[in-house]
């Protein structure tokens, strides 16, 4: 019995270095991106700068993590149709849509609902495929871990790296606005899963949370700006919506002496500085509702 | 059996994607790495390369992350067998610069001891930089860190 998976481990072993070296040593000559891929952005640009912005956007996983641990139920009604994706044609859509789904996978994972989780697996592998990032999308193993509750910390791993390795790559290879467009997927997904949690259930906490964002849009939209194309125009008409109403929210600072505790044998740093958020309950309305309209437009 | 099965395939998988970014560590260690954190959500890891050519050479890599107000993180380091008390992980920013006045760091350069990972209570959402290099004075040959940063949980 023991022989026979040791054989049956190594063939699949074997077919999977195979599979994996097909990308290996970062030679990307044989992959031909699509010329839109590849579209120039604005000359005066600083691509490492534009890089380490993006890639310092928050973890497909965040948003969940922190709804979860405030003890909200789940909800699949706050999560994208998968099969939506399906409909999107070009590496624009492909690329966002690929962030939303990502999101969504989070937070699923997030919550253990490993029953749901295939479908998006599938349409993800569909996504990452048709945007030549397929190599870091091992939907077999997914599969596998989403199908036994015993691995769900694995899957969560598994799917945050996918993600990362996916993102990473499209901005080694001169396709950050694809890495853009990624990271904007999820987070405006992110943003709409904590603003409709916000509708349902308030706390002082999500209004802190939903207002902050205002910090990582005004990170965003300039970069989004750098790049060319209709669909990037309107992606950015909407996002400027959007700031339109997040720019009601004010953001102060209090500097505060940095503590350091041990709790359980960790040490503990402790930042007492501050940003007070502060916006009205009518502006807090205002921003759910912008996101819901936006989000739902950007997936169409 | 299948844990047997999962760990064999994960590690061969990660010894075919390691070869894609030279020098770095191997999945199977970043995977370690990331469940050894207890009660604490994966959010992403930082695979570093480390080559000092010369003493002076600032080794290792800086990666930017933002990082949200309310929020616990926890940072871990792990590294390869040997490496392990040359390498320090450090969170930082413009105004707590790297080498005066971090936030947090895996070294305890007072008390010169090692940690494997520290906690961050966030109080403002901004973007902060979190750097994995050799100590001064270590090491002399290529190596590999990885750090990982995990959700504990809001801030008390």
């Amino acid at each position: 019995m023991h022989k026979k998976w040791y054989i049956t481990l190594m063939l699949v072993a074997t077919a999977l270095m195979q599979f994996n070296c097909s990308g290996c040593n970062g030679d990307e000559g044989h992959i031909e991106y699509e010329e839109e891929d590849n579209m120039v952005t604005d000359v005066n640009f600083d691509s490492q700068a534009m890089n380490e912005i993006i890639s310092s956007f928050s973890s497909p996983v965040e948003m969940a993590a922190i709804i979860q641990n405030s003890e909200v139920p789940f909800s699949p009604k706050y999560l994208v149709n998968p099969d939506v994706v399906k409909d999107y044609t070009t590496n624009f859509q492909k690329a966002l849509g690929l962030g939303f789904l990502s999101a969504d996978l989070g937070y699923l994972n997030v919550y253990s609902k490993t029953s749901l989780i295939i479908d998006y697996l599938v349409q993800i592998r569909s996504l990452s495929e048709d945007l030549k990032v397929g190599q870091f999308f091992d939907f077999q193993l997914l599969k596998r871990l989403a199908t036994s509750d015993d691995n769900i910390d694995s899957l969560l791993i598994m799917s945050v790296q996918s993600y990362q390795n996916m993102d990473e790559h499209l901005r080694n290879n001169q396709r950050s606005n694809l890495s853009a467009l990624l990271v904007t997927g999820v987070w405006v997904e992110s943003l709409y899963l904590i603003t409709q949690v916000a509708k349902d259930q308030y706390s002082d906490d999500f209004k802190d949370r939903i207002g902050e964002q205002k910090t990582i849009l005004n990170q965003l939209l300039p970069i989004l700006k750098l790049f060319h194309g209709k669909e990037f125009e309107q992606l950015v008409q909407n996002l400027e919506e959007l700031k339109d109403v997040f720019d009601f929210v004010k953001i102060s600072y209090e500097v505060g002496e940095t503590e350091t505790k041990t709790i359980d044998g960790s040490l503990v740093v402790i930042q007492n500085d501050r940003s007070i958020i502060t916006m009205s309950n009518e502006e807090l309305q205002e921003i759910i509702s912008t996101t819901e309209k936006i989000r739902n437009k950007l997936i169409k | 059996m299948r844990r047997l099965f999962i760990i064999l395939v994960f590690a061969i998988l990660c010894f075919g994607q390691a070869t894609t970014a030279d020098a770095q560590c191997k999945q199977q260690l970043v995977y370690q790495c990331a469940t050894q954190t207890e009660k604490a959500i994966f959010l992403r890891e930082f695979n570093t390369k480390l080559k000092r050519e010369s003493a002076s050479d600032e080794t290792g890599m800086k990666f930017t992350v933002v990082l949200n107000k309310g929020t616990q993180y926890r940072f871990s380091l792990c590294a390869p067998d040997g490496y392990q008390d040359q390498v320090v992980l450090t969170l930082y920013d413009s105004e707590h610069p790297e080498n005066s006045k971090p936030w947090g760091s895996t070294y305890d350069k007072v008390a010169k001891t090692d940690r494997k990972s520290f906690d961050f209570q966030c109080g403002k959402t901004a973007m902060y930089y979190v750097s994995i290099r050799f100590k001064p004075g270590m090491g002399d040959k290529k190596g590999c860190a990885v750090g990982i940063l995990s959700f504990v949980g809001k801030s008390k």
